[in-house]
Order: structure tokens, then sequence, then C-alpha cells
């Protein structure tokens, strides 16, 4: 059982890695490609888990890692576990600013089966701040819309979102499928996608701030002088 | 029973074969309504005729049509007694042409005059019936009697059920171009009837909802409609008309209604929409006219479909039903005082300031959004009942359409014009919406930076309140998105918070001047509002001590200087009781800067800190302040500490040494002697600080010629009085009045030292 430390490794000039631990791959997939399109400053690195521990062969290969994102999709009690035991085998000392947890698909109330207070706790407990983002995977897509889908589809999101099972070309045909059914209902559909798509923008901006500080490319500021700054009024007004 | 009694008494009240009888004066303006509107038609047909100059043929083939049309009118004007189908060969002719034309050139008011009452007379079959009922293509508007005789017709019930349902669908379709709608506003209790035909209930419950008015919603109406879904169960069409009862008088309807059902009515007009785009495009000339645009007649919505609920997004248009044609008409009949004005003919604030004492809102609240003239009304009056109406209908508004966070189908360009709307009224009453404000707590945590602008736009109008709770919903939210944004983000996010202050303290100093505080709307204690407002204070300060941190950005930090130049006024401009200094995290940065603009703002600023002190000082004294400061003589120690490390380094060139404050730059001699630095005494002064030396060196060029080496050490004596009024026609205006309020220049450095301590003595008496 090997346990991620934060400083074991000597840092990479001009680099930041950033690893995103979740059950839910399509969403951590659709967030690493946002952020590799921003624009920044110095190199950005993403690595993507299931859970933690990491596999212990390839950790020569593995660059020094700043910034965990633990990814919760409010809409599976998996995730949430997933993520639970992951804890456990990171270094306390990335709890100094160095973690942070991501909720998703929360704003569906309905669905929601991991609660909103749980995840709270659960991220004051660690000490570490609790990001709020609607991802966009079509589970949700076909909650919304509240009609069964169509049945040459019938497996399609199951296939793109839970098990990738299949080639990217072929993900990319049934995606594309699956937009020309979302086609009937015309534009709107497409502006739920574009929606989620600029949220993830908006997300993986903040992710890059935050990682831009952890990696210590800020100078004058650590990983936990923000994250106690930022989660300032939180504990402490509970504490009293 | 009840029907039958209904049917025959409605037959009696109005026979469909006689006009209903008018006063005379309905009658003139009748006269007058169809002379208007032949007036309409020319223009149409002469826009055509120009339009088709050169396709002669057309033209032919056009009149002759037109009298093709004509004889068919005729013959159907004449049609008596049950005509048979079969083998009616000029039956078929006549209305083919009625068809075609409808179709393609959509048909005169006369002409669905005629058409509408036999097709409901149930003297042709079913099929014919159908047939008429879908080529009535208006080319114009629908005349409201027209409607009124045919809706006789259709209580008689002499035609069939489908055809009763194609009639109520063509209703719906046409709502908006039937040319006035009082009379069927009064035939309400007539359609309500209707709702106990299950064949009939969805579709009139459609065309109830685009009648209903506020008068309209009446207790036993709302019985009637409970008892019907309880017999039939949660039909979608029933609670979408609940639902619209509900926003009318929310006291008669307690049932709680599911407000995510999207569409309450199916699609009644998919019949004619087509057709109707045709004849539209035909009308007007144009292939590009969409269904926007319409004859002469002002924003008519045509989407009455959605109109009232679904596409609540396109804020309702008040002027729904008013065209051009009835508007003299109209405002001739409305002479009557006691009668109220509708709000579709407010054009001119004269109107408005004539008839404000018989105003009635329209339908759909969210229309007085647009309206400047609703909303100058809306601002004097005192019915609590309308704001109830306009906060029900932003809340569901908001909750449904623009909360991004809840993955509902929105539609951006749409939820940014919505946000843009509500911004732009509250700007114009100048006053926040209360479920705004709850919209902003409940949406900021989710908040990753979408509709930045809109959302930044709504938190500046975030009212002033004594709310505890302020910290927890908004600013630890607000802050956590501020560390982890852009540059530009975290400048917009100042730049509204700042307005949101000066909102606050603007509201404070009208209220402050007009009534005791305890009578204040908010019913707030003055100490209550003094904690809110350092709260945000402090808070500003908080975050902008890190970001500066963060990102040491002059353009950041001229933000938060244009934040503090409306703290430190607070006391003297806004009557606020409280004086908050920056703190030193904005202080030193901002002294130290490399950008003349911001040395300068921060002299300003400085400088009316002075001001606001001695102000309240003085008020202190003499006692005449009812109000009880809350400035402690920490705030003045501060201050003495701030200039003076100021004046060191700006004027006397101690900047290391003469500095007191805790956080500043006070630093020991024998630690600046080891940086090897010379001269590190003179380094901050007006001549050799970063941010002045371009002026030094100018001013050095200009007097001696650009060929000697400059020597900024020759600023001294004389020269640095010169100096200092090159600096002054610089404009550098908060310089010189933080030197000639703080600094008593008798050219010793060692005077300017005593002068500092004038704003001090009040402290020392204490």
């Amino acid at each position: 059982m090997s346990v991620l430390k934060p400083f074991d490794k000597m840092p990479v000039l001009n680099m930041a890695t950033v690893l995103f631990v979740g059950t839910d791959e399509s969403c951590m997939e659709q967030l690493a490609e946002a952020m590799m399109k921003e624009s920044k400053t110095f190199d950005v690195k993403i690595h993507l888990a299931k859970s933690l521990p990491l596999p212990a062969e390839k950790d020569h290969l593995r660059p020094r890692i700043d910034l965990i994102v633990f990814l919760i999709n409010l809409q599976s009690q998996l995730s949430f576990t997933t993520v639970v035991s992951s804890l456990s085998h990171v270094d306390a000392s990335f709890f100094l600013g160095k973690v942070c947890f991501l909720a998703t698909g929360g704003g569906q109330m309905k669905h929601t089966i991991v609660e909103m207070p749980t995840v709270k706790k659960l991220a004051d407990s660690y000490l570490s701040i609790l990001l709020f983002s609607e991802l966009n995977n079509l589970a949700v897509f076909c909650k919304i819309k509240g009609t069964p889908f169509p049945s040459h589809l019938s497996n399609a999101s199951e296939i793109i979102c839970s098990t990738h099972s299949h080639s990217p070309h072929a993900q990319k045909a049934l995606f594309c499928s699956f937009l020309i059914w979302v086609e009937e209902d015309g534009a709107v559909q497409q502006a739920v996608s574009e929606e989620s798509e600029r949220d993830c923008c908006h997300t993986a901006q903040r992710l890059l701030q935050m990682l831009c500080v952890c990696a210590g490319h800020v100078p004058g500021v650590s990983a936990l002088y923000l994250s106690s700054m930022m989660r300032r009024a939180g504990p402490i007004s509970e504490a009293m | 029973m009840g029907k039958q009694k209904l049917r025959r008494s409605s037959q009696r009240l109005i026979k469909p074969e006689q006009q209903p009888s008018y006063g005379k004066g309905d009658l003139s303006a009748r006269l007058r309504n169809g002379k208007e509107r032949g007036d309409i038609t020319e223009k149409i047909t002469t826009q055509k005729t120009h339009q088709d100059k050169c396709h002669s043929a057309d033209d032919q083939a056009e009149a002759s049509e037109h009298d093709l049309l004509e004889q068919a009118l005729q013959y159907f004007g004449k049609v008596e007694g049950h005509v048979q189908l079969k083998g009616n060969d000029t039956l078929l002719k006549h209305l083919n042409t009625v068809e075609r034309v409808g179709t393609q050139r959509g048909l005169p008011p006369e002409g669905i005059d005629i058409l509408l009452s036999l097709a409901l007379s149930g003297k042709f079959v079913d099929t014919v019936n159908s047939r008429l009922l879908k080529c009535l293509i208006p080319s114009s508007v629908v005349l409201e009697d027209t409607v009124v005789k045919a809706v006789s017709w259709f209580c008689v019930g002499q035609c069939t059920a489908s055809t009763q349902v194609l009639f109520i669908r063509w209703l719906i379709t046409m709502f908006d171009l039937i040319d006035r709608k009082e009379k069927l506003h009064a035939l309400y209790g007539c359609f309500f009837c209707f709702l106990q035909d299950e064949r009939l209930c969805p579709y009139i419950c459609h065309f109830l909802y685009l009648l209903t008015k506020k008068e309209s919603v009446k207790p036993f109406r709302v019985r009637k409609l409970l008892d019907l879904q309880i017999r039939v169960g949660k039909q979608p069409h029933l609670q979408g008309l609940l639902l619209l009862y509900k926003v009318y008088c929310p006291e008669l309807v307690s049932l709680a209604l599911p407000t995510r059902v999207k569409t309450f009515f199916k699609n009644s007009e998919s019949l004619w929409k087509a057709q109707m785009m045709t004849v539209r495009r035909k009308n007007l000339g144009s292939p590009s006219v969409g269904l926007q645009v319409d004859f002469g007649i002002k924003q008519v919505p045509l989407q009455s479909k959605k109109r009232k609920w679904n596409s609540l997004m396109n804020l309702p248009i008040s002027s729904s039903t008013v065209s051009i044609v009835s508007q003299k008409v109209v405002s001739s009949l409305y002479l009557h005082q006691d009668e109220a004005f509708p709000v579709e003919q407010l054009q001119t604030f004269t109107q408005l300031v004539q008839n404000i004492h018989r105003l009635e809102f329209p339908a759909q609240m969210g229309s007085v959004l647009q309206s400047p003239l609703l909303l100058h009304y809306i601002n004097c009056i005192k019915d609590d009942s309308v704001f109830l109406r306009l906060n029900y209908w932003m809340a569901q508004v908001l909750h449904e359409e623009c909360a991004w966070y809840t993955g509902n189908q929105h539609n951006e360009m749409e939820v940014r014009a919505f946000l843009d709307t509500i911004a732009n009224a509250q700007q114009f009453l100048q006053e926040g919406f209360s479920n705004c404000e709850e919209f902003l707590y409940k949406s900021i945590p989710h908040w990753n930076g979408c509709y930045r602008s809109q959302i930044l736009q709504l938190l500046s109008w975030i009212p002033l309140t004594a709310f505890s709770e302020m910290e927890q919903l908004l600013y630890e939210p607000l802050g956590q998105i501020f560390f982890t944004s852009s540059l530009y983000f975290k400048c917009s996010v100042i730049e509204s918070l700042k307005k949101m202050l000066q909102n606050w303290l603007s509201w404070h100093a009208f209220y402050a001047d007009q009534v005791s505080i305890q009578d204040s709307p908010m019913n707030t204690t003055l100490s209550g509002l003094v904690n809110t407002v350092s709260d945000l204070i402090n808070f500003v300060g908080r975050i902008s001590t890190i970001a500066l941190h963060i990102t040491s950005s002059s353009l950041l930090l001229h933000f938060i200087l244009d934040f503090y130049e409306i703290v430190c006024d607070m006391y003297v401009k806004y009557a606020m009781p409280l004086v908050v200094l920056p703190p030193a995290g904005v202080f030193y940065p901002a002294l130290l800067s490399m950008e003349s603009v911001n040395l300068n703002h921060l002299c300003y600023i400085m400088y009316r800190y002075r001001k606001n002190l001695v102000a309240a000082k003085e008020n202190e004294w003499t006692k005449k302040c009812k109000l009880r400061l809350n400035i402690s003589s920490k705030t003045f120690q501060e201050y003495n500490q701030y200039v003076l490390a100021m004046v060191g380094c700006l004027w006397t060139s101690q900047a290391f040494q003469k500095d007191s404050h805790p956080q500043g730059i006070f630093m020991d001699a024998k630690v600046l002697m080891r940086t090897g630095v010379e001269n590190y005494r003179n380094s901050f002064n007006i001549v050799h600080h970063p941010a002045l030396m371009g002026h030094a060196v100018l001013f050095l060029q200009q007097g001696f010629g650009e060929e000697k080496t400059l020597n900024l050490g020759l600023i001294k004596g004389k020269l640095w009085n010169w100096y200092v009024e090159y600096l002054y026609k610089r404009g550098m205006h908060g310089l010189k009045v933080f030197i000639e309020s703080s600094i008593r220049r008798i050219s010793s450095s060692a005077q300017s030292h005593s002068s500092l301590s004038e704003s001090c003595p009040s402290v020392a008496q204490k």
C-alpha cells in the first residue's frame, strides 16, 4: 500500500501536475481537455486515476503531483465511497492545501444520491475546498429530456459514460448519432451541451489557477496560505 | 343539464344571424374601425403592387382570383339550410377557391366573418367544415365580432365535437390577431363552462390561459377547477391554468403545483403555422420576414402557444393586442373616467401622468420590466400585490430558466438578455429585487464564472440589510471564486462590490435624511447597518490583500483604490458614522507602486480620510451629531501611522526610519547598509520614487536640455519647489491636495512633521 506524498520528488522546471481521482472517467476527460485548451504560462501534466493507490510499478515515471482533485458525482454512491477509500492513500501533508474536491451533478436535486452536507462535511474534515460544477454527461442529458433513449442507442449512454470499452472512434460515432437524436428536439438541446461545456471551461480555469499556486509558481503564496484564506470563514464560524 | 341550459341561454343572448346590438358611439367606432382597416389593406396592396410591377401576368391572375373569391364569398354568404356535398360542383368550386386564396394570400376580415359562422353553423358536412376552418388564415386581423358570433354558434352546438375542437384550436392560434378582446373577456364564464367537456377541456384550458386576467380569477372558479382536477387527475393543462390563477391570486390557490412541467398545453397552431408564415411573407413582400414582424401592427407576438409560460424567457410584450388601427377608436372609447386604462396603450409619459389613477397592470407581469413607463408607475404605487406578482413570476423564471447549475435546458443568449433586463430594471428603480438576492445566495456557491457580467451586475444590487448570514452565503463562496480566478475576473468582482457599497451608502444617505432609522423599511437598527457595511469593507480589504499578493497588478490595484475612494468619503458624503482604513496589504502596495496614477489616487484617498476624520472629530466636540460614532482612537492612530509613512517616504526621505506601522517598511539602518544601496534614504521621495522618476527626468530635461548628464540629486531647494509645481501641472491633483493638507511647507522638513501631529491631538486628548 503506497501512500502518495507531495514532496518526495523534485519538481520539474515550469511544469505542474494535477491528478484527477474519480470513477466518472468521461467527466475527468472532459475536464482535462478543457484544462489543456486553456492558455497558460506553464506546462500542465494531467493524470487520471479511477482510485488510489496508484500502481507502484510506474512510480518512477510519475512526476511530482502538485494538486489532487477528487471528483464526486453526487448521483452515484460508488463515486463517493471510492473517493473516501482513496483518501486514506494520500499523505497528510497533501491536505495542507493541495487537495480539492469537485462535486458534479449536484444541480439536479431529484437525482442526487449523495447529499450535499455529506460532501461538505467530508471536505471540511479534510481541510480542503469544495467546488461545484455541472459537467456534461449523457446520463444527465437523458434525465433532462425525460424521454426514453432511442432503441438503437439504448446502450450508448452506458458505453460512453461508464466503461469506455470502445475505441475513441466508436465513441465519437455513437456520440454523433446521439446528437442527431438530440437534434430532433432542436437547438435547445445543443445549448445544454454548450452550457455545460462553458461551465466546464470555467471550472478548468479555476483549477488551473489553483494548480499554479500549488506548484509554487506564484512567489510568496503557498498552497497552504491560499487554502487557509479560502476556507477562512467556513470552519471558523462553525467552531464558534 | 347545465350545458343544455347554457346553450339555450347563449342562443337567446346573441342570435348568430342578427347583428348584435350596439350603442351608437360603438357603431360609429366600428365604422371608423372598418375604414381604417381598409386603409391598411390598401397599404398592403399598394406595397404589393409596387413589388410586383414587373409581373403583370401575376397581376392579372391575382385580379381574376380576387373576383373568384368575391363570387365564392357571395355564394357562401347566401347558403341556406343543409347543403349536400355530393355532386355539388358549385360548392366544390368555391371551396377550392377559398382554400387557395386563404392559404396563399389570406382572407379579408369580412370573408372570415362569413366563413367562420358558416363552418360552425352545421349547414355543411364535417369534412367541408374542417376544410373551411383549416384555410381561415386572416390577411390582416380577425374582428372581435366575428369571434363573438362564432362563439355563439359554437355554444348552440350545431356542429360536431371535432369541429368544435378545431374551432378552439383556431381561436388559440389566432388569439393575437383578434383586434380587441373586451367582449371575449365578457364571455369568459361561457368558455369556463366548457371545461366539463372532456374532449374540449385541454384546448379550453389553453384558451382560458391566454384569456385570463386578474379579475377573472374568482373563488368559485378555483373551486371548480380543483373539483375537476380531483375528478380527472392531475392533467398538465389543468395545472397550467391553476398555476396562472396562483400567479394572479396566490391567496386563493394554496395548492402546491409542480413548476417543473415545461409544456402544459398541446400544440394547437401546427395546422395553420406554415400557411400563416406564407401569407405573412406574401403580404409583406419579403421572404425573410419571420413570425415576429407583422402588418403594421405594433409588435404582436404570434407565438401564442408559448406566450404566457413556456417562453417566459422572451419577456412578454405588454402590448399584446393593440393595433395602430384601433388605437384612435379605443382612445375615444376610453373617455369614461372610471374605466381602466389598458397599459398596452401607454406610449408617453404624459399619458402615464394623466391616467395614473386608472392604470391596470398587464396580464404578464414580466412585461413591466421592459417598459420604463410602467417601471415609473411601479415606483410610485404602494400596492404590495404588484410586487408579489412580480416577485413570484421572477423567482420562478430565475430558478427555472436561469439557474445553470440545475442542469436544466437554457439558451445562453436568452439567459443573458433576461438577466440584463432585470439588472437594467433594478438600475432604473435604484432598488434590488428580493428574489434576485435569493437567487444569488442560492447560485453563487455553484458559480464557476458563467454569465460573469450579468451576475456581478445583479450582485451590486443586493439591498442593505442587517443580514448576519451574508458572510456564509455570499462572502465565503465569492472569496473562493475570487481567489481562483483570472485577473480580469478579480477586477470586475471588486468593481461590482464597489457599486454595491455605493448603492448601500446612497440608500442609507437617502433614508438617514428622510426618516429616522427606526422607520426605515428594512426595520433594522443603525448599528446593524453599520456592521453590515463594515463587514463588506473588511471583506474587500481581506480579499484585495491576498489578491495583490497573488498577482501584483497595477490594474487590480487601480480597482481596489477605486473601492477605497468610496470608503474614505463615507462619513462626509453619505453620513455613515464609520471610517475604515485600508489594510496595510493595500496601502503599502499602493504607496510603493510603479504607476503615478495609483500613487496619486492613494494621496487623494488619504486626503479625503483626513477630511472625514477631522469632520468626525469636530462633530464629536460640538456634540451636534445625533449618531453615535463608531470611530475608535485606533483608527486615528492608524491613520497617523499611514500619513507618517507616506510623508517619510515621499517628502522627508526617511522612508525606512519613520514608519511605525507594525506591517510597515521600517528597517534597521544596519540591514540597509548591508544591501549596499547608496542613498537608500531618499529612494522613495517624490524625485526618486519609481512612479515619479519619469516625471523628474522629464523635468530636468526640460530645464537643462538633453546634452547634460542628468543628476536627479540636483532637484532640491528652489528646484524642488519648481518640481512640485511641475508635478501639479502634470495632473497630480491628489498629490497636491495631500501635500497641501498634510505638510506645512516652510521649506523645512522638520516642520512638516510637527504639522502632521495636528491630526493627532484629538487622539491625545482622549
